[in-house]
């Protein structure tokens, strides 16, 4: 795009012009228009703050999302697994048709099968999930890879073991980076816990989500949501619930039970309750 | 009339194995079984006879015979169950066999079948008319003909004349015409040849050849001399066609069976191949032959297998399926690719067969300009995903969940392939509605707890749950859900579960059972079933 010049500049309104930076940032930044004739766009939360510090345009399509739970390795509690989910819901609601890709961890009965009907009453539709269990992790990764690189899909989710830091991880998120930039489609990784030293800025942003205790005769899903990092983002905790009908993250209430911990310690709590951590009884 | 009197007058062959089963049997069992044979079907609930060989005809068995009569009479009468499959196929490759002499072959649809299937006996019918000089003459073709069957272990009578009806009647009912095995009958001459064979020969219903016996007429010739419009009026119109089409005075069609060529190509190598991107190359070259030959009759496919023969003799073979009919080539090749490094290419291939296995209908249209009808390409995207995952990690990898009309919630979904509808929302699939909540995740078989309740019918103040005691701050329920009573665990009826959603002091949402009741005096256990979000 030729700069205007001052001239034709005065034409036009800002709107306009604005639009057109923005195209031309995101072209900079190598990610697909802002949204397409499929339907596709990038993904806002409905949460007004989370959505405020993600900027106007929400969770970029065309990237790798990483979202780590508690004790995903042994299924201590669902809050990444229905966070996942529910984002899934939220962009089902949005696009009519639409397709996603879920690889689920091995099928054995250690970590327990996603069930259709608490899938549905969160408000996804289950018909339009496809699943893939099991198989080596070679194949899990190439899976989500060929996944990514679709166009049409709308979103690929992957069930990953603890990141490590080696240049294999690297190469494998610079891999996943590259095939979601050519299907335009949102990809996320769903993984056990946070660690420390995970893979730097090799995803577009990382969430961790836990449990969060629910108030009087509420049993809407209510998480403790932190955004660790995003590529151009400030970091953030809120606590969310999830409206099913809606399909949109809201504020929770504060909570009014002694008990719960102040969101800022949640790191600490997390390192305590690593899967093979002695139980602990909560105060 | 026929429309080839004016020209020429057609010439039929009528050819009858009425031991094709045991026939069969015999060549599958690779053994010269000198005691009668039979195979057996069942037909209302009992063991019936079907198929007879020539020693069980000659002890007076007839098909449709009971077992336990046919074994009184004869007792060491061997009995295999039919086989309508290897049957039907069997006589697919006899009427292939067949067209070595004329193109023209159909299956006499006058043989005896079992409901299920199963074939007795077996009559085909040639039209050699023009045919029978190029193997010397008819007698010639006839001898040719029946020497071949009886090599394959195949015992027929055969016959060739005029109509289909005279052939027909001759091949079957004629036996001292037939010594040699075949019989001829000069051009014109089938009324002095028929006259003396029994009415059955006419093909008619038993009922009318019942009805001729008690009227004294059980030959044919008796019926030349009668005034037809009687007949007719008493016996039904089928005599006087039957009467017209044995001597050839009214035209009998003969429609040949379908020839299912089958979608294979075929490269074979001057010099062996082993590199990958050779039999890329090659595979390119046999997919364009392939594709060419589906898109003509607007066919896809689903199922394509290569087989790669060695020169050490070996076939090697790679498959794939996909879940919709295709024929681009290009996309076929992507999926066939890398099975290509699997091939054991050993000292080489030097020949390649292609095979569409299955193939489904598929408009002549492109895709991209169809757009009514095809499926977006965003979709056909997704769907090319589908195979490629489903054709490397195997078939059920990629799946989708149905609904399943119980209320029990490990029965309530059921893993379906991605091709199968699954509507959710659709209230005559849809799983029934329910009072409590369901988990996301959901353990099965579910998992056993150590718990500590106030009351017995109270939920759990504390568990225990792989080694993690966790303090339970609120809880939903009961849920209570009664067995499926027509189903047994282990040959005892299932017991009651009332079931609790719990919520420990961080947040975390489980769904408990109890299973049992207690005032029925039933011993409590508790389970975790699965966790919320």
């Amino acid at each position: 795009m030729q700069n205007p010049s001052p001239s034709v500049q005065e034409k036009r309104d800002h709107a306009t012009v604005l639009a057109e930076l923005k195209q031309r940032v995101r072209r900079l930044e190598r990610r697909p228009p802002a949204a397409d004739a499929g339907g596709d766009a990038d993904l806002d939360l409905g949460h007004a703050a989370i959505d405020r510090c993600l900027g106007p345009h929400g969770l970029a399509r065309g990237r790798v999302h990483e979202i780590v739970g508690e004790g995903w390795a042994e299924v201590r509690d669902g809050a990444a697994f229905g966070f996942a989910a529910a984002l899934v819901a939220r962009l089902q609601k949005r696009a009519g048709t639409g397709r996603v890709l879920w690889i689920a961890r091995t099928a054995g009965r250690h970590g327990g099968r996603p069930h259709g009907p608490g899938l549905a009453a969160l408000g996804v539709d289950p018909s339009r999930l496809l699943w893939l269990a099991g198989g080596p992790r070679a194949d899990r990764l190439w899976a989500f890879e060929e996944a990514l690189r679709t166009p049409g899909l709308m979103a690929a989710i992957l069930e990953a073991p603890p990141a490590t830091a080696d240049r294999r991880a690297a190469t494998a998120a610079r891999r996943l980076q590259l095939a979601a930039e050519q299907g335009g489609g949102h990809g996320f990784i769903l993984r056990p816990e946070a660690s420390a030293h995970g893979l730097g800025g090799l995803v577009e942003s990382r969430w961790r989500v836990t449990a969060r205790p629910g108030q009087g005769t509420d049993w809407r899903p209510v998480w403790q949501v932190e955004l660790l990092r995003a590529r151009g983002h400030r970091h953030g905790v809120w606590p969310v619930l999830w409206d099913p009908l809606n399909a949109r993250l809201t504020a929770a209430p504060e909570t009014p039970r002694a008990d719960h911990r102040p969101a800022a310690r949640s790191a600490a709590r997390s390192a305590a309750a690593r899967p093979g951590a002695p139980g602990r009884v909560a105060a | 009339m026929s429309p080839l009197e004016a020209g020429g007058r057609r010439r039929i062959l009528s050819l009858w194995l009425p031991s094709f089963a045991t026939d069969c049997l015999t060549w599958r069992r690779r053994g010269g079984a000198t005691e009668p044979l039979a195979t057996t079907v069942e037909m209302h609930g009992r063991p019936v006879l079907l198929g007879l060989s020539q020693g069980a005809r000659d002890a007076g068995l007839s098909p449709l015979m009971a077992v336990s009569d046919a074994r009184a009479r004869l007792p060491e009468l061997r009995l295999y169950p039919s086989d309508p499959l290897a049957e039907t196929a069997a006589r697919d490759h006899l009427i292939a066999f067949c067209r070595r002499y004329t193109p023209w072959v159909a299956a006499d649809p006058a043989v005896l079948t079992a409901a299920e299937g199963g074939l007795a006996d077996v009559g085909l019918w040639l039209d050699i008319t023009g045919c029978a000089h190029l193997c010397g003459g008819e007698a010639q073709l006839l001898d040719d003909l029946l020497g071949r069957l009886a090599g394959l272990g195949l015992s027929g009578q055969a016959c060739i004349a005029d109509s289909a009806g005279a052939a027909w009647a001759v091949a079957r009912f004629a036996p001292h015409l037939l010594a040699a095995g075949g019989h001829v009958i000069d051009p014109g001459t089938q009324a002095g040849t028929l006259a003396s064979l029994p009415t059955a020969a006419l093909r008619l219903p038993a009922k009318t050849v019942e009805g001729l016996a008690l009227s004294g007429l059980r030959r044919i010739g008796q019926l030349y001399d009668l005034p037809r419009a009687p007949l007719v009026a008493r016996f039904g119109k089928t005599l006087g066609q039957r009467l017209d089409q044995a001597l050839g005075r009214a035209d009998e069609p003969i429609t040949p069976a379908q020839v299912v060529a089958p979608y294979r190509v075929r490269l074979t190598l001057p010099e062996p191949i082993a590199l990958v991107s050779d039999v890329t190359a090659a595979c390119q070259r046999l997919l364009a032959r392939l594709v060419e030959r589906l898109a003509a009759d607007h066919k896809g496919v689903r199922q394509l297998r290569l087989l790669c023969f060695g020169v050490d003799g070996a076939a090697r073979q790679a498959s794939i399926g996909v879940s919709r009919p295709r024929r681009d080539a290009a996309g076929l090749l992507a999926l066939l690719q890398p099975h290509f490094e699997t091939l054991d290419a050993g000292f080489g291939f030097d020949m390649l067969i292609l095979e569409a296995v299955a193939v489904d209908e598929l408009g002549a249209a492109p895709r991209p300009l169809d757009l009514a009808g095809a499926p977006p390409p965003a979709a056909a995207a997704v769907d090319d995903l589908v195979d490629r995952l489903t054709n490397r990690l195997g078939a059920g990898a990629v799946h989708r969940l149905a609904p399943v009309a119980s209320h029990l919630p490990e029965r309530a979904e059921e893993a379906v392939t991605p091709a199968t509808a699954a509507a959710w929302d659709d209230p005559a699939t849809a799983p029934p509605a329910t009072a409590g909540a369901r988990p996301l995740r959901l353990f099965d078989p579910p998992e056993g707890v150590e718990t500590t309740a106030l009351l017995p019918d109270h939920p759990p103040a504390r568990f225990r749950w792989r080694g993690v005691t966790y303090e339970v701050v609120r809880a939903l329920g009961p849920e209570r859900l009664a067995p499926e009573w027509w189903r047994t665990v282990d040959g005892k009826a299932a017991r009651t579960r009332d079931y609790f959603q719990v919520e420990d002091a961080d947040g975390r949402r489980f769904w408990l059972y109890r299973l049992g009741l207690a005032e029925r005096g039933e011993a409590p256990a508790w389970y975790l079933h699965g966790v919320f979000a």
